[in-house]
């Protein structure tokens, strides 16, 4: 039925445990989305004449920001809805963050009104997997929604401090520049803000050429590769270029122009259009050195949760149109990037992100095991000392290392 | 406004009638059957999942013993949450149930004034705003780059604190934000509760030669001493659950775990990171805990207040 | 003793004063102006946040994002309660919000008063321990209880109902029966005796003679709780999901932290400006007996 080319989260996890894939993300998302179309085409005479004399409803368990009457998302799911292939589904949001959402499912599915699709962050695939403990039946949905950190930069502050505003820093040296450049004129000693968090640090222990765990999902930063990679954005603090602030406070920061840098992901690029009032830049996230990248992706997956063979039908028929070129047009807009088909024209700011996804991609990482999500708090907690200066790079990493191992299997 | 001053416990009863006692136990049912439902039933399930390791959905939770003790007692997390819930309670508790006192004394006179009314409102205000949307308010106030605190405080020639993003200073918003949502209600608690005070009772003394410092030990102190109770009792038992709700929407715990407090920490494991087990068992301690301070307070209490006229 | 305002001459002091202004009259001047400048230094610190909510709400895009904070607008605009009327359901979440706050507060108030009057009129072992056994749902914290009252109200298939926000959240009642029972134990003891003598059983006296004496009290806690259902945060958000059926302060809550939804603050506040006016109303109406009923409540 619906054994198709798609994958079981965990095969390809360890195929590609964590780190580069082998071929791009982009493309292992293709050839599962074709499989899942062939596969359906392959079925989809017999199921339909059935279907149309019955309704399948599905429940799509979304993100609160998702669910909006005007979010892409929902109008997808409409745009669906009236192609009448006897399948209605409807959207509810689960909650704000993807904790919430895991755990309201978590909750409906043992009492048994589950939602049949659930929109799962990349970093609880495994969790999500190892808690539902339904190993069998669960799929990896079709439609991804990938996203990845760029900067963002003010182009009227760049103009004003003599720099061209098409030219962004390619790499943490020339960013260093720029920002001595642009705090010479202004009264704010930094010009770059920028998440703290396990996703932003994994991107400079990449492009270093550390990694945050490694084939066989062991902690293993405290590499040199990885020290020296977060030694870069160490350095950026204490020469005075990266302001260090709450995760909160960056963004407005960096909207009302007192910060001239700002990397975040690109899933907020429509936020950050709509709320900057001077000409938006946006450029791929800056290199190491000469070190070519190696960006994790983030974002999500609609992960089909049932066990219901007449459910997952039907949620595939919703996948599949989510991932044609119909489908993925509509949630383009988002700002996340389509992985399943080359004919939608990114929106203006997304190229950079794009050429970022065509260099190869890696996972952003999947923690294992059952106190995986503490592990990832974990980690998150020692990046943010590092960056913030509260303990020293070296010390962060070591130690970090350590408590990190100490809750993965 | 008649204040009724007459000796408030009821005689104890001897002879009640059946019919009586049936009544009476009819208008107690709902609110047990409530409370036993909704509050004690969790706090027996959780008695119950503390020696399980459980996330929620699995069939079958592993029995664990005490492990799910000697997890938490290990984390060193927990060590900082448990001395932050130590630190906001020392430094919240005075300042909810003393400050409100001194500003209520000291701006008695302007409370009777006409301008009563919008000063009580303003002074209420606070209460109305919801957490989310105060966090929003405080998270723009205290922006080290472009909020008015810092704005203030470089004006003034000092140097701008990054408030949210260090730990001291994170405490401190903390406890100033769930001050300021709530310390305005105790104000006018005070404010009201000193009012009552009849003005010959003071007149009287003042005109005896009595200062404002002996007037106060001698009669406004013991006259408002229930009202001072009611607000300890109410406040040690809120504090936690302030403080929380303040952690939630300004710092999340951060920066990097420094401000969580118990409750927080509570929350975490329960909802981050699906441990069951490990958040029953620390409810049940809590639980445990705070039985044995309110019931030190009510002895306490009992004996140094003064009640009726 | 001289009635209030009444002037009279103390021998003893040599100075004529009026009866209740006493400590009035010794007051210099200027220690005067130092109240009102204390006074009106904490009133700013207290409402300045709500201010910039104020401000804020009505700020242009342009305005709101500005390197220097400005207090006032310059160019005034409604258009961000005009974006977010029409890109949220705000209408749907005042109507819930009014729903669920009325409503908890009413099944509140029917179950606290009785058990109020209970605890303040009939001290027998048994109903001590009952009331420690109620007193004691105020100790177990908040958090404790949401998981497992969810799982529960699921299981009753409560989950997107009414009921399912309000039954549990009127089980904390604890607070207001406290205070009631204080009251209550303030009407004085010959009333009821007369009650007696007429006949009267317990529910006949809870409802002739006690609520009417207990007024003040019953506005107060009607107050507080529809303050506390209006801006009530974690229940609601498990048991609604969003966003039609959502509470305001869910709503605003959602709104406010929206990982990678927008940071729409001029909206954000416009909705926040409107949250606030419904229980400040309520305020403004009760406060009379707000502060009084409360403190009256805790003597004794």
């Amino acid at each position: 039925m619906t054994t198709n080319g798609s994958e079981h989260a965990d095969d390809l996890v360890q195929r590609n445990p964590v780190g580069r894939h082998r071929f791009s993300r982009c493309t292992a998302l293709r050839a599962m989305a074709g499989g899942a179309v062939s596969g359906s085409l392959a079925f989809g005479a017999i199921p339909t004449i059935a279907r149309q004399s019955s309704f399948t409803e599905i429940e799509i368990a979304l993100l609160q920001v998702f669910s909006g009457p005007d979010h892409p998302a929902m109008r997808m799911i409409e745009a669906f809805n009236a192609q009448g292939a006897g399948v209605q589904v409807t959207g509810t949001s689960y909650g704000a963050n993807y904790e919430e959402v895991m755990q309201r499912a978590q909750a409906n599915i043992s009492a048994q009104i589950g939602p049949t699709i659930v929109v799962t962050g990349w970093k609880y695939a495994l969790f999500a997997d190892a808690a539902l403990n339904i190993v069998d039946l669960r799929e990896v949905g079709g439609e991804a929604a990938v996203s990845i950190p760029i900067l963002y930069y003010n182009r009227d502050l760049f103009t004003q401090a003599g720099l061209d505003p098409e030219v962004a820093p390619a790499n943490w040296e020339e960013v260093a520049e720029f920002a001595a450049t642009l705090t010479a004129g202004s009264e704010i000693d930094g010009a770059v803000v920028g998440e703290v968090n396990e996703w932003t640090a994994q991107s400079f222990i990449q492009n270093n050429g550390g990694r945050v765990l490694n084939d066989e999902g062991k902690a293993a930063f405290d590499s040199d590769a990885a020290v020296s990679g977060m030694a870069v954005w160490d350095a950026l603090r204490t020469d005075g270029h990266f302001l260090t602030m709450a995760n909160d406070q960056m963004r407005p920061a960096f909207l009302a122009g007192n910060v001239p840098m700002y990397f975040t992901s690109v899933a907020s690029l429509a936020a950050i259009s709509s709320g900057a009032g001077f000409e938006l830049g946006t450029a791929e996230f800056p290199a190491t050195g000469e070190m070519a990248k190696s960006m994790p992706s983030g974002g999500n997956f609609l992960g089909v949760y049932t066990q219901d063979a007449g459910q997952q039908e039907a949620a595939w028929a919703f996948l599949d149109f989510a991932s044609s070129t119909e489908g993925a047009t509509i949630w383009n807009e988002t700002g996340y990037l389509v992985a399943t088909t080359d004919e939608i024209p990114p929106l203006p700011g997304q190229e950079p992100a794009y050429v970022q996804m065509e260099a190869g991609l890696t996972n952003e990482t999947i923690w294992p095991g059952e106190r995986g999500l503490e592990a990832l708090s974990v980690f998150n907690d020692w990046m943010s000392r590092i960056v913030n200066g509260d303990v020293s790079v070296e010390d962060g990493m070591n130690d970090g290392n350590a408590a990190v191992a100490a809750l993965l299997p | 406004m008649a204040v009724m001053r007459t000796t408030p416990q009821p005689a104890p009863q001897s002879n009640v009638p059946t019919s009586r006692l049936v009544t009476a136990i009819a208008m107690l049912l709902p609110v047990l059957t409530l409370a036993l439902i909704f509050e004690y039933w969790p706090a027996v399930r959780s008695l119950y999942l503390m020696f399980f390791d459980w996330n929620l959905v699995s069939q079958d939770p592993e029995f664990v013993g005490f492990q799910n003790f000697r997890t938490i007692v290990n984390d060193s997390r927990f060590i900082t949450s448990i001395r932050n819930t130590v630190a906001y309670a020392a430094i919240l508790a005075p300042l909810q149930i003393v400050l409100p006192l001194g500003m209520a004394l000291v701006l008695r006179p302007l409370a009777t004034s006409r301008l009563s009314l919008a000063y009580r409102t303003l002074l209420f205000l606070p209460m109305v705003i919801s957490l989310p949307v105060a966090a929003v308010i405080w998270l723009w106030m205290l922006n080290p780059v472009n909020g008015v605190v810092n704005g203030t405080i470089e004006a003034l020639g000092g140097i701008g604190v990054n408030w949210l993003n260090e730990p001291r200073p994170a405490m401190a918003s903390v406890i100033v934000v769930a001050d300021w949502s709530s310390i305005g209600f105790n104000i006018l608690l005070y404010l009201t509760a000193l009012e009552g005070i009849p003005h010959d009772v003071r007149d009287a003394a003042r005109l005896d030669g009595a200062s404002e410092w002996a007037l106060f030990r001698g009669i406004e102190w013991p006259l408002i001493s229930p009202t001072f109770f009611f607000i300890v009792l109410t406040t040690v038992l809120f504090v936690n659950n302030e403080i929380f709700g303040v952690i939630n929407i300004l710092t999340h715990g951060g920066p990097y775990s420094s401000t969580s407090n118990v409750l927080y920490y509570l929350y975490e494991r329960g909802f981050r990171f699906f441990q069951a087990g490990e958040a029953s068992a620390l409810a049940i301690t809590l639980v445990g805990f705070f039985l044995i301070v309110t019931w030190i307070q009510f002895r306490v209490g009992e004996r140094k207040v003064h009640y009726g006229s | 003793m001289a009635a209030e305002g009444e002037v009279t001459f103390s021998p003893a002091t040599g100075h004529a004063s009026r009866t209740g202004t006493a400590e009035r009259q010794s007051t210099i001047p200027w220690s005067r102006l130092g109240l009102y400048a204390l006074a009106i230094g904490m009133v700013v610190l207290m409402t300045f946040p709500l201010l910039w909510m104020v401000s804020t709400a009505f700020k242009g895009p342009t305005e709101i994002f500005t390197s220097t904070p400005q207090l006032i607008p310059s160019a005034p605009t409604f258009e961000n309660f005009q974006v977010a009327f029409t890109t949220k359901p705000v209408g749907d979440w005042i109507l819930n919000s009014t729903i669920t706050a009325t409503l908890t507060t009413l099944l509140r108030l029917s179950i606290a008063v009785p058990a109020a009057y209970v605890f303040a009129r009939l001290l027998l072992p048994v109903t001590r321990l009952l009331l420690i056994v109620v007193i004691g749902t105020m100790i177990i914290p908040g958090v404790v209880t949401l998981v497992p009252n969810y799982l529960l109200v699921v299981r009753l298939g409560w989950i997107n109902t009414w009921l399912g926000v309000i039954v549990p959240m009127a089980a904390s009642s604890a607070f207001f029966i406290f205070l009631l029972r204080q009251h209550i134990m303030q009407i004085p003891t010959d009333l009821y005796d007369a009650a007696e003598l007429d006949g009267a059983g317990m529910v006949r006296t809870l409802w002739d003679i006690v609520i009417p004496l207990i007024r003040p009290g019953l506005v107060a806690v009607a107050a507080l709780s529809f303050l506390w259902g209006w801006n009530a945060y974690l229940w609601p958000l498990l048991v609604l999901p969003g966003p039609e059926s959502q509470t305001l302060a869910v709503g605003l809550g959602t709104y406010a932290s929206d990982p990678e939804g927008a940071q729409l603050w001029g909206p954000l506040m416009a909705v926040a400006l409107i949250s606030s006016l419904p229980p400040l109303l309520l305020f403004l109406v009760a406060q009379k007996h707000l502060a009084t009923a409360l403190t009256s409540g805790s003597k004794g």
